[in-house]
């Protein structure tokens, strides 16, 4: 239901732009950064999905993402869990900062997600983040 | 050449300095060479009174004196041109700029520019692909940054550059350069006391103070 949190233990996957990569393909904190007109990370609930396998939820994923977005040829599907995201930050963060992560689910994205408690100006929590990533892929299927 | 405010109501020192620089003294040579040699020379020509118009521009502070003198020059008929310049014609203006610079890296840096700016235009195609202000922003503080390594060069979601030195979770250090000519930044360094602890801090300034800020945490031992 919308707005519900989202279990520690489940993972959420984040689309991350190529221009957001470094050359050696890893992922930035600006990958985490939200845009001025925004109120919450984008991300989908990899659980909600119900396809028990890593492989499957990033197919289902690419599948959702590219009905909304154009996909860079070189961007990556970046997967956090979301209890180390939240404890990660808290701890490391000067302000101890605690984020939720809640469903936003959308009629063509139900396994929408939100990460809240943070700006567009909030640079070192976005670093932070990147930091708890735990898996990365291609966000096009490789050919 | 200092141009006084009577001087650039007309266009007659735009002409002139034309003239001497292209006209009269290639005229002759000019029949011996290709037609297009002399529109590459035009072009370069136009190339560095924009990209010398855009740096006038730029909000980094300059001495009074220099910034009046340079603020006269933006009343030049170029500025038209500028203004009718797209972001994204004006962000390959500052990449071909870049190239002319004294930055030693300046080719990788603008071959990774470039990358960026066509992989931005193809997830975005109806969007500006870099803020040219930033990216000049950022062209003038490597200009003034000289000892720095090449870094990590990426957009944030604003089309901002952005630039990351790393080379542990304890010695980070990224910036992100905003069209006002701040930057945001932010450092993971090692506590000169407890080195098994990190320091983490962030903060906005200007550009022009942002190594000064940087430097007591010890960010140029794995920057420069």
């Amino acid at each position: 239901m919308k707005g519900d949190l989202l279990p520690d233990h489940d993972h959420i996957s984040r689309y991350c732009s190529v221009t957001q990569c470094t050359e050696g393909e890893q992922v930035t904190g600006r990958a985490f950064q939200l845009r001025q007109i925004d109120n919450y990370l984008s991300a989908n609930w990899l659980e909600f999905l119900q396809l028990y396998n890593r492989k499957n939820e990033i197919e289902e994923i690419r599948k959702v993402l590219s009905s909304k977005l154009s996909l860079g040829a070189k961007a990556k599907i970046a997967v956090l869990n979301v209890g180390k995201i939240i404890d990660y930050v808290c701890t490391k963060s000067p302000d101890a900062r605690k984020l939720r992560v809640s469903h936003e689910p959308e009629e063509n994205d139900p396994s929408h997600s939100g990460v809240y408690g943070y700006g567009y100006d909030d640079q070192l929590i976005a670093d932070l983040i990147a930091e708890a990533v735990q898996e990365i892929y291609p966000a096009r299927e490789p050919e | 050449m200092i141009r006084n405010k009577r001087s650039f109501t007309t266009l007659q020192d735009d002409i002139e300095t034309y003239e001497e620089y292209h006209w009269a003294k290639n005229l002759s040579a000019t029949n011996l060479e290709p037609n297009d040699s002399l529109v590459i020379k035009m072009q370069n020509w136009m190339t560095h009174r924009c990209i010398d118009a855009l740096q006038w521009k730029s909000s980094v502070t300059m001495d009074p004196e220099v910034e009046e003198t340079k603020f006269a020059e933006l009343e030049s008929p170029f500025d038209e041109i500028i203004d009718r310049l797209s972001d994204d014609e004006k962000a390959e203006e500052i990449v071909k700029f870049l190239n002319q610079t004294n930055i030693t890296f300046s080719k990788r840096l603008a071959s990774r520019i470039q990358f960026l700016f066509e992989a931005s235009k193809e997830e975005y195609p109806d969007e500006g692909a870099i803020s040219p202000e930033s990216l000049k922003n950022f062209v003038s503080f490597l200009q003034s940054a000289p000892n720095l390594k090449y870094p990590d060069v990426v957009l944030s979601p604003d089309k901002n550059i952005c630039t990351q030195w790393r080379t542990a979770p304890n010695r980070h250090f990224s910036v992100e350069f905003l069209p006002n000519g701040d930057v945001r930044f932010v450092i993971f360094s090692p506590d000169p006391k407890h080195p098994d602890k990190t320091n983490r801090m962030s903060g906005i300034v200007s550009v022009d103070f942002l190594m000064q800020t940087a430097q007591p945490h010890g960010v140029l031992s794995w920057c420069s």
